[in-house]
């Protein structure tokens, strides 16, 4: 009758209970069913009477994605429910509701998306009773990050504490996310159907397939922008004996390490040596490697206040470096290093577009990375990741693992694709076009790409020169935004080619975007629903609503970041 | 004509009227070069695409193209410009190219280092300032040129005029140039296009006309393909002595091509009569020239082909006038005379060294000053120095003001100021060895050795080129360098002062070592051994070569 998951979580329950929480468990299972006796079925009836409301917080647009699916089969299961942004949500109505199905992504350290905040905040607030409403979470988020899923946690657990009734356990789900979205629609249609809730402690529902360390050594790398440029764009190459996995579209992972320099100045305010020992828990590690691998760069507010006791003054930033941190406030005299870092998260993970194809490359890795850099008042910056990568020495072991982007993949071999990689948002293309030539796709293929200057930032212009002449690449339109008086971006390229665009569309085409999420792919993506408005002459909402539909279908997918 | 066309032959008959594939290759976005083809005629209008040779290696390592860009050289007969125009060629330097404005030896100005995209926005500009760059490369008459010192003779005007009129003759028809890079659409029609000079095939080589205005050989008139002498009797122009057939560029390894110095054929009296000659010789090399090899190809090799008597009836038999017996006249000078002078009509003239014609940042600040003055035009010479000219009395002190305040009145050498150099590396891809960078740093090292000697005050000639084609005009330099390799140059030796004698090869394969002791040793020899009055290049030539 149970789920092999369900059995198991009894089982899981049950075997590890001690004689008193049996017994409790017995009795709350029978007071349970005696206040829920109007909920039981009516027989064995399949029919689903209950109307849910899914309710979704997305930030790239994943959690929206496994809200519509799931509305789309439910509806194909006769199941009437509606699906709303939480953002649009009035939660004033959520006590009242019957069964409401949270699909929430988290971010960064462990947040909400920015459109959830609101929501989550208020319900907090609320001293309104839940016991009415039935719920259950669906998490999404990255297991190379701390705090994994933290925010489908948090979710999960205020619900419960503001007395509704969990129907299903959390599920926590990583980036590969589709397997588990189908786990729990098929549970959440037997819980609807039978309209049984299952109090289950929130156990965790891992379905994150174990990620594969691979170790290899960069043997080559260049910067790709010519003397002048503004830019320092790496070209990185990495081989392994190892055999690496990986498709197009797919991202590699890598973790930086702090440079020992900082560390040294962080060591020095608490007088201490890099080299001395400290234990934490039942680890004992030097203070390098303990800091190596902690993050110390742009910590949030919360990461900030939790550190409130070891300073002298009140700590104001809402986001700052740690070593910046140290410099302006005084530390207390209890603070020893120990307890800082204890709470430091760990240095998380950093994706990059993979930009070789294993078939056209040897099976080498080959990045396409931008040395970030960024003011913070005065101060010039650079990204921990992408300043770990360009000084990585040559021909040393380097960890890294394979990142899967089943979102952002190349169509069948007949279709044709428009690509648009501005800047290092490029990577995923030079990957898909090398695919593309190597196995003799019969799909046009056209590139937008864009930098400041043609002579200095032109990415793999040789490359794309012997694309051009041999074919695989069809169309090339490049947009140089600092060359001439106007500022000339690859939107406005777009728009330059409206029939041509709209056309290829019209014979099938796929569209992807990469690269910055803002402002480019908004502005990308304003252009291109202008030109599907101007060209099929349709209105705004109806062009917003066809590119809707296209990446409904798959034919639209965007890498942006 | 059994032996095959030279493939540059077909692309201009075919080019439409020089247009080609100029516009989609303008529109090419994936490369800052130009379609092949187009290479070619893109020189007609006045550009070059060259690549940056230094950078090369470095950027096929990023994956970057060649670093391409354009030299534009302008049409300029006779080297003179308004102030206006100066002001115009100064902001359309500072917004496209490297920044910097090279005075050539054919008295015109280049800027190097030209986008393609930016093409059409500077020819634009110049076109606004009444400047263009038709035919200022390509198999055309180039840039006519003329002896540039005004203060020399009163009747400078009247001749100086001639380079214009020369110029206009022998223009292209075609409307292309204004077409591709100025209108953007197609607007002139074929037809009124005929040009039964060049036809469709232009020339099969570069053609290049001089106007000397003895005494002065400062054009070094007996380079080009025809030189015109002046002949001036009581003060008046009588017209015009003909030399045909000039030309120095040779071809290392290539034992049929040579230098070869213009042959004196007589005399026109009237312009109507000079004009028609000079566009008749044209005709007689677009017709007999070389179309098969272009190292052939200059008229040097029609003349001796056709023999210079032949040349000259084929000539008259075209003209329908027999030429004159050649008048005398003599050339004494063929350098600059720095600082200031007075002309005939009381004008004043300040004659600026520049190196290599190479305006440096701070003449070039002075000169955007000058310019904002509105007192003076500018004129470059054929030693790529830069004359400010016809300034009135009044406004002289103005000038001089400026000249002190911006410390450009600098002392050089008297070899410094006599020398010369092409472009060559790192833009112009017929290099093989330094030159423009590097005979500043040569001279400089020489400057010791005739101090040692007591030379210093010598004007002796000294001109360097990258490759054996011989745009620095070293074969009639007293010390000639001719690039051979990397740090290699040939070493001639034997020219005489005023560029009417060539020089010969006395040295192979010098490097800088071998070059500075040997200068030193012909330098000792020569003050040891000269007869009295006896230049450095007669001495040499004397010594080792008769």
């Amino acid at each position: 009758m149970l789920s092999d998951i369900k059995l198991s979580l009894l089982q899981q329950l049950v075997y590890n209970a001690s004689n008193e929480e049996l017994i409790w468990t017995k009795g709350y299972l029978a007071g349970f069913l005696d206040k829920h006796a109007g909920l039981l079925p009516t027989g064995l009836s399949s029919e689903v009477t209950v109307k849910p409301i899914i309710i979704y917080g997305t930030e790239t647009g994943n959690s929206k994605k496994v809200a519509s699916g799931l509305l789309a089969n439910f509806k194909k299961n006769k199941i009437q429910a509606k699906a709303i942004d939480v953002f649009q949500y009035d939660l004033a109505k959520l006590a009242k509701e019957d069964i409401v199905l949270f699909v929430m992504s988290t971010q960064g350290e462990g947040e909400f998306p920015q459109n959830a905040v609101a929501f989550y905040d208020a319900l907090q607030a609320s001293d309104a009773h839940f016991s009415q409403l039935r719920y259950a979470v669906f998490g999404l988020g990255d297991s190379s990050y701390p705090l994994f899923c933290n925010a489908g946690l948090l979710l999960d657990e205020l619900l419960e504490k503001k007395g509704a009734v969990r129907l299903l356990p959390l599920v926590k789900s990583d980036v590969d996310y589709s397997e588990s979205v189908a786990v729990w629609e098929k549970d959440l249609q037997s819980v609807l159907r039978n309209q049984i809730s299952v109090t289950a402690a929130p156990t965790v529902l891992s379905t994150s397939v174990q990620k594969k360390n691979y170790t290899g050594i960069i043997n080559h790398k260049v910067i790709l922008n010519d003397r002048g440029s503004n830019k320092e764009t790496f070209h990185i190459e990495i081989t392994s004996d190892d055999v690496i996995h990986y498709e197009p579209g797919d991202a590699i992972g890598i973790i930086p390490k702090n440079d020992s320099h900082i560390i040294g100045i962080i060591a020095g305010y608490f007088k201490e040596d890099v080299e001395n020992n400290v234990t934490i828990g039942d680890e004992t590690n030097t203070i390098k490697r303990w800091l190596s691998r902690r993050n110390l760069s742009g910590l949030s507010r919360r990461s900030l206040s939790q550190m409130a006791n070891y300073f002298e003054a009140e700590i104001t930033e809402e986001r700052a470096d740690l070593v910046d941190i140290l410099e302006k406030y005084p530390l207390a005299d209890k603070a020893g290093i120990a307890n800082l870092i204890a709470l430091l998260l760990p240095v998380p993970p950093r994706l990059y577009s993979i930009s070789s194809a294993f078939d056209a490359h040897d099976g080498q890795v080959h990045l396409t990375v931008n040395l970030h850099k960024f003011k913070v008042g005065n101060q010039v910056k650079t990204g921990l990741a992408s300043q770990f990568l360009a000084e990585f020495p040559l021909n040393e072991n380097i960890e890294f693992y394979i990142h899967k982007n089943p979102n952002f993949r190349l169509p069948s071999d007949d279709t044709d694709i428009i690509m648009i990689g501005p800047g290092t948002g490029i990577a995923p293309f030079r990957s898909f076009i090398a695919q593309r030539d190597s196995a003799g796709a019969e799909g046009k293929n056209w590139l937008f790409f864009g930098e400041q200057h043609f002579v200095t930032d032109f990415y793999y212009q040789t490359e794309i020169q012997d694309w051009l002449t041999s074919g695989v690449l069809t169309k090339l339109d490049v947009a140089f935004s600092q060359d001439q008086n106007e500022k000339i971006y690859v939107q406005n390229r777009i728009l330059e080619n409206a029939k041509d665009f709209n056309q290829w569309l019209d014979n099938g085409a796929s569209l992807y975007i990469c690269g910055q999420k803002a402002p480019m792919s908004t502005d990308v993506e304003n252009a291109i629903i202008e030109v599907i408005s101007l060209e099929r002459n349709i209105d705004i909402g109806e062009a917003k609503a066809f590119l809707e539909k296209l990446e409904a279908e798959g034919r639209y997918q965007k890498d942006v970041y | 004509m059994s032996e095959k066309l030279s493939p540059i032959e077909s692309i201009k008959t075919k080019s439409d009227g020089l247009r080609g594939t100029l516009k989609e290759s303008l529109n090419d976005n994936f490369t800052g070069n130009v379609r092949p083809d187009d290479e070619t005629l893109v020189k007609f209008h006045g550009m070059y695409v060259q690549d940056d040779r230094d950078r090369r290696a470095e950027r096929a390592e990023k994956k970057l193209d060649k670093l391409y860009s354009f030299m534009i050289r302008l049409r300029i007969p006779g080297g003179v410009i308004t102030a206006d125009q100066w002001l115009a060629t100064h902001d359309i330097s500072e917004d496209y190219g490297t920044g910097t404005i090279k005075i050539t030896t054919r008295q015109t100005l280049q800027l190097h280092g030209l986008l393609k995209h930016q093409l059409r926005p500077t020819i634009q500009a110049f076109n606004l300032a009444k400047l263009d760059s038709i035919a200022a490369c390509g198999d055309v008459n180039r840039n006519v040129i003329a002896s540039s010192h005004p203060q020399l003779s009163p009747l400078h005007q009247e001749i100086y005029d001639y380079a214009d009129k020369i110029s206009t003759l022998l223009l292209p028809k075609t409307q292309s140039y204004y077409e591709v890079f100025i209108d953007g659409e197609k607007i002139y029609e074929r037809s009124s296009e005929a040009d039964p000079l060049y036809e469709d095939r232009y020339l099969p080589r570069k053609f290049k006309i001089a106007i000397a205005i003895p005494p002065s050989n400062d054009v070094d008139v007996y380079t080009n393909d025809i030189g015109l002498i002046a002949v001036i009797e009581d003060d008046k122009l009588i017209g015009f002595n003909i030399a045909i057939g000039g030309g120095l560029a040779t071809t290392h390894g290539n034992p049929n091509t040579y230098s070869r110095l213009a042959s004196l054929i007589g005399f026109t009296d009237t312009e109507e009569k000079t004009l028609k000659t000079v566009y008749e010789i044209l005709t007689i090399q677009r017709d007999f020239g070389n179309r098969a090899d272009r190292k052939l190809s200059r008229m040097k090799y029609t003349v001796d082909k056709l023999t210079v008597e032949g040349f000259k009836q084929e000539l008259e038999n075209r003209t329908g006038f027999n030429l004159e017996p050649v008048r005398s006249f003599s050339f004494t000078e063929r350098g600059d005379r720095y600082g200031w002078e007075k002309s005939h009509e009381g004008k004043w003239y300040y004659t600026l060294f520049i190196e290599h014609g190479v305006v440096r940042p701070e003449q070039k600040q002075f000169l955007f000053e000058l310019a904002q003055l509105h007192v003076s035009n500018f004129i470059f010479s054929g030693n790529q120095n830069l004359i400010l000219g016809n300034i009135a009395e009044n406004d002289k002190g103005a000038v001089a003001a400026l000249i002190e305040s911006h410390n450009i009145d600098k002392t050089v050498s008297a070899l410094r100021r006599n020398s010369m150099a092409c472009v060559a590396l790192p833009t112009c891809p017929l290099a093989l060895a330094e030159a423009q960078r590097y005979l500043p740093e040569l001279v400089s090292k020489i400057e010791p050795l005739l101090e040692k000697h007591h030379l210093q005050n010598d004007e002796i000639v000294i001109r360097m080129t990258g490759c054996p084609n011989g745009c620095g005009r070293p074969y009639v330099a007293e010390l000639g360098f001719v690039g051979t390799g990397p740090g290699q140059y040939n070493f001639m030796l034997g020219g005489d002062r005023y560029g009417e004698r060539l020089n010969k090869l006395y040295k192979e394969k010098f490097n800088e070592t071998q070059i500075l002791a040997e200068v030193d040793y012909l330098l000792g020899l020569y003050v040891n051994k000269k007869h009295e009055n006896e230049t450095f290049g007669d001495f040499t030539n004397r010594t080792f070569f008769s």
